[in-house]
């Protein structure tokens, strides 16, 4: 945009905005509060629990990309962060069986959770989840949009309680309501399916005739024998892939604990900078700060230096949880072996090294 | 009808009015660096070819006191001299010791960003790819190629402006960043030059870095150890 379009887009804008200063109204899509929603527990365990992965989430393309853009930074965060909050919303459930964060999509997962961040802002947080089992039935798709207020951060200085709760126990009573219809045999047909799909990605040609595929379904033509010695073999590295998870996991619950009150208080003065009730012109009026003093304009400046030294802060954790994954050790079929490289790459290593594996042990 | 709440519209004509003079001062594109200037590396404070803020502080005083009085002189209507607000530059002064108080830089320039990380401060940051400002309630910033110097404008609340302009000496030898801080309604604005010199950091000391895991962990690096 050229700067005179520029300058007239922002008095349109202006003159909009203007139009605007009449009285109250509602929003036309007021947000939902979702702070009453309370969590579908299960009273005994499952006797099929299905495993959940959820892939790292993805975002929407923030409106002032580059590298300035602070969104940018904590988009990074909560791309991780936010996963693992919802994983422990369906593991407190009791619903399913392990649920793990994967910095890709897991193709032999039985249940898997995508997310995209809508936007997150601290005061309001809106999500779009999909969730497919490994039939490929959808269970959800849809948005999900909460609201917090001042008294969600201020009722928890030590940010212990997420403001945006409500929303991952939503989620997952959304996701509990779709397996509690079904039957026992579906939920046995997924799981063996999911097997099957993790198979058939190690051997299409031997494997691949066990799985009808319609459009975006897959069915199952039959099982190998119980003991194929192949199919042995591919779960023995199937065990191995979930100790890899595993390790996957703990490095998201790393950043979990460790980024989680930085990023708590990231959210807390976002929100209260949305919130847009000139709470930063009252603390200078409640600390004595006459408007138009040198104190007063140092205070202005030290507000700003405040916040863009936070940003500072969060962009060199988030910059450091990439770096610094430590080398995975791990095991595969009992040949210990060493990944390094971001998580990404090390699961892209991993799944070159099962590949070779299974091609060496035919 | 109106897309706004009350509360919305407040934030986002604070944000307009933080908004206008950087949409007026980014007319260029930040992204031309058409003189290939890399600012890259650690700088240290010279502080003998640095400005002394006292000395330009009683130096700007100086002049600016004899420039009214001058006006004064001149002028066929009297003028109330207190309304010139000469002693506001001693003010203006301190404020911009304070913006300008970083000692050490360590920058990382690439083809497209350049971060300028400044001791005790936030870091300077400019995505040459993107002119756009980085705009928050409680300020905004932006940056511009101006010929071969890197400038970036604040615009903070209550008329506080803040710009500093990186300059390089073609031996490489320094680095001045000049900051200018001017006070909407205040005459005149007060720059103060910080002159940098490389260095190479680490030499027969101790490395640290930061990492999530270990937080900051500092191991012997530079020349050997005896």
């Amino acid at each position: 945009m050229k700067p005179g379009e520029r300058l007239l887009a922002l008095c349109g804008l202006l003159m909009l905005l203007g139009s605007c200063a009449t009285p109250e109204q509602a929003p036309l899509s007021a947000p939902v509060s979702l702070d009453e929603v309370q969590l579908n527990v299960a009273t005994r365990p499952p006797v099929l629990p299905l495993a959940v992965s959820i892939s790292r989430f993805d975002a929407a393309p923030a409106e002032t990309g580059g590298l300035r853009s602070a969104v940018n930074q904590v988009r990074s965060v909560e791309r991780r962060f936010l996963p693992y909050q919802l994983k422990l919303s369906l593991e407190r459930s009791g619903w399913f069986g392990p649920v793990r964060v994967l910095p890709v999509l897991d193709p032999g997962a039985e249940l898997t959770v995508r997310g995209v961040i809508l936007s997150s802002d601290g005061t309001h947080l809106a999500l779009a989840i999909q969730v497919e089992d490994a039939t490929g039935r959808v269970w959800l798709e849809r948005d999900y949009l909460d609201s917090a207020s001042v008294a969600d951060y201020t009722r928890d200085p030590v940010f212990t309680i997420d403001p945006f709760q409500g929303l991952y126990d939503q989620i997952a009573n959304d996701m509990i309501r779709v397996l509690a219809d079904m039957g026992e045999q579906q939920i046995r047909q997924i799981a063996s399916i999911a097997e099957m799909r993790y198979a058939a990605m190690l051997s299409p040609e031997y494997f691949g005739r066990f799985l009808n595929e319609t459009g975006d379904r897959y069915g199952l033509s039959g099982l190998p024998a119980a003991s194929d010695p192949l199919m042995e073999r591919v779960m023995r590295i199937r065990a191995s892939e979930h100790l890899f998870a595993d390790s996957a996991d703990a490095h998201y619950e790393s950043l979990y604990r460790r980024l989680g009150p930085t990023y708590a208080w990231w959210r807390h003065y976002s929100n209260e900078l949305i919130s847009g009730n000139n709470r930063l012109e009252q603390m200078d009026a409640t600390r004595g700060a006459t408007p138009g003093t040198w104190y007063a304009l140092e205070r202005v400046y030290k507000i700003y230096q405040e916040s863009r030294m936070n940003e500072d802060a969060l962009r060199e954790l988030t910059d450091s949880f990439d770096r610094e994954t430590a080398p995975t050790v791990t095991d595969l079929a009992g040949r210990v072996v060493e990944l390094t490289g971001t998580l990404t790459e090390q699961h892209q290593a991993w799944r070159q090294l099962m590949r070779q594996y299974y091609e060496e042990t035919r | 009808m109106c897309l706004f709440h009350d509360g919305h519209v407040r934030l986002l004509l604070r944000i307009l009015i933080l908004l206008l003079p950087l949409f007026v001062t980014t007319a260029s594109a930040a992204g031309a660096n058409r003189h290939g200037i890399d600012f890259s590396g650690h700088w240290e404070l010279d502080y003998q070819m640095s400005d002394f803020p006292s000395e330009k502080i009683r130096w700007e005083y100086t002049r600016i006191r004899a420039q009214v009085e001058k006006m004064i002189e001149r002028s066929d209507r009297p003028i109330n001299p207190a309304a010139l607000n000469v002693e506001s530059i001693v003010g203006l002064g301190r404020l911009t010791e304070k913006i300008a108080q970083a000692t050490v830089l360590d920058v990382e320039q690439q083809d497209d960003y350049i971060v300028v990380n400044r001791n005790d401060d936030f870091a300077l940051v400019c995505d040459f790819a993107n002119a756009a400002p980085l705009v928050s309630a409680v300020g905004a910033e932006s940056c511009e190629w101006d010929e071969d110097q890197l400038v970036f404008n604040l615009t903070l609340p209550d008329g506080l402006r803040v710009s500093h302009r990186l300059s390089l000496a073609a031996d490489r030898s320094r680095m001045n960043v000049a900051t200018t801080v001017k006070v909407i309604g205040l005459p005149y604005p007060f720059t103060l030059n910080r002159v940098y010199q490389p260095f190479e950091p680490g030499e027969g000391m101790y490395q640290c870095e930061f990492t999530i895991a270990t937080q900051t962990t500092c191991t012997l690096g530079g020349s050997e150890s005896p």
